[in-house]
């Protein structure tokens, strides 16, 4: 009874105050750019993902449930794997290529790492200087590799000459390369299977080769996602799919449009995450393609 | 601001403003569902026992539930109560995983981290109200003593992992989870949390 006959002055303004600042973050987070949020963002939380954490407990409780191997622990990629072996081509060796996958160069000058966490293409995406603009990381991308670090088994190095002619997956800015990275969260270093290239939402995503659409799909960590089948046991792999445009079983030819670039599955910002196998073995896009 | 049984906090509006603020990818609804989820745990069982809820709060500390359970359900009940919310929330958790997909498993994730960090013995949280439950109902009459040392003991084990790894990660979102921990510490009446 006593408290009803206090007047609640005090309550009042306090819930005007936080209501004025829950109008103030929404008209905030309308107009300003994302960059000011990712900026906070990255500065509470140290760079930390915490819907990538999510998704990486929930894949983890996934593998627990179902008895099924974590995607970090398994390179395969089932979606992938069925698609047949590799051809007996020959290999041609390629002395330029560092067996340990150094990173691109693009990634060294002071920029690092919103993350893609979760999935087995440890899709940690290095962010250069230009794409975040206002983070000063004092992680040193450029430290080496642990002594004992070895090369993926299903990862092959080999510059192979295509059967086809290949085409650019995506235009836009190249984020992250395959190879070892120090893992953002992990600080530790961790396999990415392709590469990167962001653009904005909705930027055109085209066939590397002709070819027959394998599987289109929704991942968790990959989002929407495309597998082309090429010739000779030559797979890519298209993720974080805006939207797909082809359908399973259908004809693409290199350079058709086949989706648009997005940020689902886990992913920090629209980006192309590309892969490219021969047969089981995860190959290295940037050695086909011009990434300049 | 009270409407009916539902107390609305000033500290809840500003914590849905940071949310709001620096929410992505759907992790503002995630945190709400996966509290709902939880709290319907606590519910359901309270109103099949013919328990009475005696206000919902909406604080900076999350939702939490006033309850007569104690006075008219007894011990036994009120426990299952309090734990069927973590147990409902492990439970989702599990049901989300089966399901392949990228909201899916973060509502998983959210789920399981919710049902664990409520099983924590301290004060305001479940494991902390199960723990006095069964203090209480053994008779224990240093009960609040032992309540708080133990959940001092795990402020403190929480605290040094907390800032040890702001350190080593300069991740500042850690001391802010403890200082949301040491928020739910306020004495309370018998609530869930």
């Amino acid at each position: 009874m006593e408290e009803k006959k206090k007047p609640p002055v005090k309550a009042i303004i306090q819930l005007s105050v936080s209501l004025a600042i829950l109008g103030g973050a929404l008209l905030t987070r309308w107009f300003y750019p994302e960059e000011t949020r990712a900026f906070i963002r990255r500065y509470i939380s140290g760079g930390l993902d915490y819907t990538a954490v999510l998704s990486e407990m929930g894949e983890s409780l996934r593998a627990f449930v179902l008895g099924v191997p974590h995607p970090d622990e398994a390179v395969d990629n089932p979606d992938v794997d069925d698609l047949g072996a590799p051809p007996p081509d020959e290999a041609v060796d390629n002395p330029d290529i560092d067996d340990l996958g150094a990173p691109p160069e693009n990634s060294q000058d002071g920029g690092v790492t919103l993350s893609n966490l979760g999935g087995f293409d440890a899709p940690i995406t290095w962010v250069n200087a230009d794409f975040l603009p206002s983070f000063t990381g004092e992680e040193d991308n450029t430290a080496p590799i642990p002594f004992g670090t070895v090369k993926p088994d299903k990862v092959d190095f080999t510059f192979y000459q295509l059967p086809f002619a290949a085409a650019r997956p995506a235009n836009g800015t190249f984020t992250s390369g395959f190879g070892y990275r120090i893992h953002p969260i992990y600080k530790d270093w961790r396999f990415h299977y392709g590469f990167d290239i962001a653009n904005e939402t909705g930027s055109d995503i085209c066939a590397f080769a002709d070819g027959t659409v394998a599987a289109t799909g929704v991942s968790g960590s990959y989002g929407n996602y495309v597998i082309l089948e090429h010739a000779d046991g030559y797979v890519t792999l298209y993720a974080h799919c805006d939207s797909v445009s082809v359908s399973e079983g259908q004809k693409v030819s290199a350079g058709g449009v086949i989706a648009r670039m997005g940020s689902t599955g886990v992913s920090t910002g629209p980006h192309l995450h590309f892969e490219l196998r021969r047969g089981e073995f995860f190959l290295n896009p940037s050695l086909y393609i011009d990434i300049e | 601001m009270t409407v009916g049984k539902l107390r609305i906090r000033a500290g809840f509006v500003l914590l849905v403003a940071a949310l709001v603020y620096l929410d992505e990818g759907y992790f503002l609804w995630i945190v709400f569902g996966a509290a709902l989820l939880h709290e319907l745990g606590h519910y359901i069982p309270l109103k099949l026992f013919g328990g009475r809820v005696l206000s919902l709060e909406l604080s900076g500390g999350g939702l939490s539930m006033e309850h007569d359970a104690r006075s008219s359900l007894g011990y036994g009940k009120e426990l299952f109560a309090v734990l069927m919310g973590p147990a409902v929330s492990i439970g989702f958790a599990l049901l989300f995983s089966l399901r392949d997909g990228m909201i899916t498993e973060r509502v998983a994730g959210m789920c399981l981290a919710h049902g664990f960090f409520n099983l924590l013995p301290m004060r305001g949280l479940d494991g902390g109200r199960a723990l006095e439950i069964v203090l209480e109902s053994n008779g224990v009459s240093s009960t609040h003593t032992v309540l708080r040392t133990v959940t001092v003991v795990c402020a403190v084990a929480l605290g040094i992992c907390c800032i040890a790894l702001a350190v080593l990660y300069r991740n500042l979102s850690l001391p802010l989870a403890l200082l949301y921990l040491l928020m739910l510490q306020k004495p309370e009446k018998a609530k869930i949390q």
